[in-house]
């Protein structure tokens, strides 16, 4: 058997595939698996296990010939076309794709076959998009910054990729080696980020390692990033007094970063792509985060790692940062602070204002009792039915209704839902429910797609009868006193 | 990126935008548009679009995926 994994994105995603790759190499333990990843993160994909082979997606070769003044976009597609053919050549058996973007999806659909198994993100033969699984649907309809999923992403990625993942996935066995002096017990802090929003201001972190280091004077601090981050580093172990300060920012290769968090007793973080780092060699996180990020999504999965949550970097209280991490070290659960945990999710701690939204969830994706909701979200979820069954009606008679009126009156209807969406904000998981029932129905013969149309829309009904059956069964039992 | 490496990807995007030879169908679940099957050098031209667009990461570009 021959499995293609694909993970077109940046270090923390691939990162993240790592435990997903391990869970697929126990499935599959016989199987040949290559693993795809940009050039640019080959090094830190390396350090990962369960593959066999890296193969390199090269952005700079392929777009080269059009970026440059003389633009030969012939060659662009000519190379990108050859780089599909090799990859078409090994026949494999299952595509997984843990991309989720574009790209990726484009290129799925240029390695489709009657045969193969296809995961992930694709596209249409019209080259409309194309969900080729229910994880990826899920994905695609509730999870992100704004949604209100609480699965961890290394979770949600193993069910893409058909796998379970056990705790034992999640930190490798391997013994991270590095030649730099790293003292057994130290603390790692990575001063980057990937993205502006998540980066924590120099000055805080100047601060935190003076707060931090009149409370821990003895033990080593070593700032750990990329050479981008090199300026900002020299800033910080400029400014500090802290006698044990290593700055190696911008001087690792991946494997000695691997090797100097398995040495570390923490790692101190903001949703970085080294809190998954960390996670693969076992070495907790205190990880400092902020609503720019789903850290239930992304956030540590191993043992004794912390959130600590700020809405807004510029106003992080360093005293209050640098005594938490103190609790946490010593063995305190701090109140202030998420704790992992083996759960959904993965974090303990207050998830205010989801609860509704995941109730919701649970009920329209594996058939937990639906939540109550107040008269107003009763009347919209009535009037969606309403406009379900005036669709399906419409649908059942499209043979005798002109193509352009029918057309018209499903564009009328899809206006309708989003004037209903924009006023019930809290029933978002439904109609995101809703719009990915909608995107499953593929291109085809006219009769073909209303064919497809009615069945979406017989499930959308379904769904709406039972969410109202429920809000009929409670009234009843509220009105006979048993709530 | 350098003012000159943005100027060069958005022309390389604005050119293989004019090369696309069809518009996608995305739309066919609502019978607006005919289907239509794309060709193997529509499906690479798109890729590579899509990849020149992720060179460019603040822009506004709108896509059917997240």
């Amino acid at each position: 058997m021959k499995i293609l994994v694909l993970q077109l994105a940046r270090f923390g995603d691939i990162l993240i595939t790592g435990p997903v790759l391990k869970s697929l190499r126990r499935k599959y333990p016989d199987a040949r698996i290559d693993f795809l990843v940009r050039s640019k993160f080959k090094e830190a994909a390396g350090q990962l296990e369960g593959f066999d082979r890296i193969l390199e997606l090269s952005t700079v070769n392929l777009i080269g010939p059009i970026i440059q003044e003389e633009m030969n976009e012939g060659e662009s597609i000519r190379r990108a076309h050859a780089f599909v053919d090799n990859l078409k050549y090994e026949n494999y058996d299952e595509i997984i794709n843990l991309s989720f973007s574009p790209a990726s999806s484009y290129l799925m659909s240029m390695l489709e076959t009657d045969t193969v198994i296809m995961r992930g993100y694709g596209r249409h033969e019209d080259g409309s998009f194309k969900i080729l699984d229910e994880a990826s649907e899920y994905f695609y309809a509730q999870v992100g910054v704004g949604q209100h999923n609480r699965f961890h992403l290394i979770n949600i990625l193993a069910s893409v990729a058909g796998v379970d993942v056990l705790d034992s996935d999640l930190t490798y066995s391997f013994k991270a080696q590095t030649p730099l002096a790293v003292t057994p017990g130290s603390i790692a802090i990575h001063i980057g980020a990937s993205q502006e929003g998540k980066r924590i201001p120099v000055l805080k972190w100047i601060s935190f390692i003076r707060e931090f280091g009149e409370i821990f004077p003895n033990t080593p601090l070593i700032l750990l990033g990329a050479g981008s981050e090199s300026e900002d580093a020299e800033k910080i172990a400029g400014s500090s007094s802290h006698a044990h300060l290593y700055n190696y920012v911008g001087k690792t290769k991946w494997s000695d970063v691997f090797g100097v968090l398995a040495k570390c007793k923490m790692l101190v973080a903001a949703d970085s792509s080294l809190v998954h780092a960390a996670g693969l060699v076992g070495t907790s996180v205190f990880n400092i985060s902020n609503p720019t990020v789903n850290f239930w999504e992304t956030g540590p999965r191993s043992p004794g790692s912390f959130v600590y949550f700020e809405n807004d970097f510029e106003m992080l209280n360093t005293r209050d940062l640098a005594q938490t991490m103190t609790a946490s070290i010593n063995g305190f659960k701090p109140a202030n602070v998420y704790i992992g945990v083996q759960g959904i999710p993965a974090f303990d701690g207050p998830m205010t204002g989801t609860e509704f939204q995941w109730d919701l969830i649970a009920a329209l994706y594996w058939g937990a009792d639906f939540p109550r909701v107040n008269p107003a979200m009763a009347e919209a979820v009535a009037h969606l039915q309403n406009l379900n069954d005036v669709v399906l009606e419409n649908l059942a008679n499209a043979d005798k209704i002109d193509p352009k009126i029918l057309a018209e009156i499903l564009k009328r209807a899809d206006d309708i839902q989003m004037l209903i969406s924009q006023q019930m904000t809290d029933l978002q998981p439904l109609f995101r429910f809703m719009e990915v029932e909608r995107i499953r129905i593929a291109p085809g013969t006219r009769e073909e797609i209303i064919k497809s149309m009615i069945t979406c829309h017989e499930r959308c009904a379904v769904v709406l009868q039972v969410f109202l059956s429920f809000q009929v069964q409670e009234q009843k039992e509220m009105a006979d006193g048993q709530l | 990126m350098k003012d000159e490496a943005v100027h060069y990807f958005k022309l390389a995007i604005k050119r293989l935008e004019n090369q696309k030879l069809i518009s996608q169908s995305a739309e066919h679940n609502t019978l607006s548009t005919e289907y239509k099957t794309q060709s193997k050098d529509e499906m690479v031209v798109n890729f590579l679009l899509e990849l020149l667009k992720e060179q460019v990461p603040h822009e506004d570009f709108s896509s059917s995926t997240r």
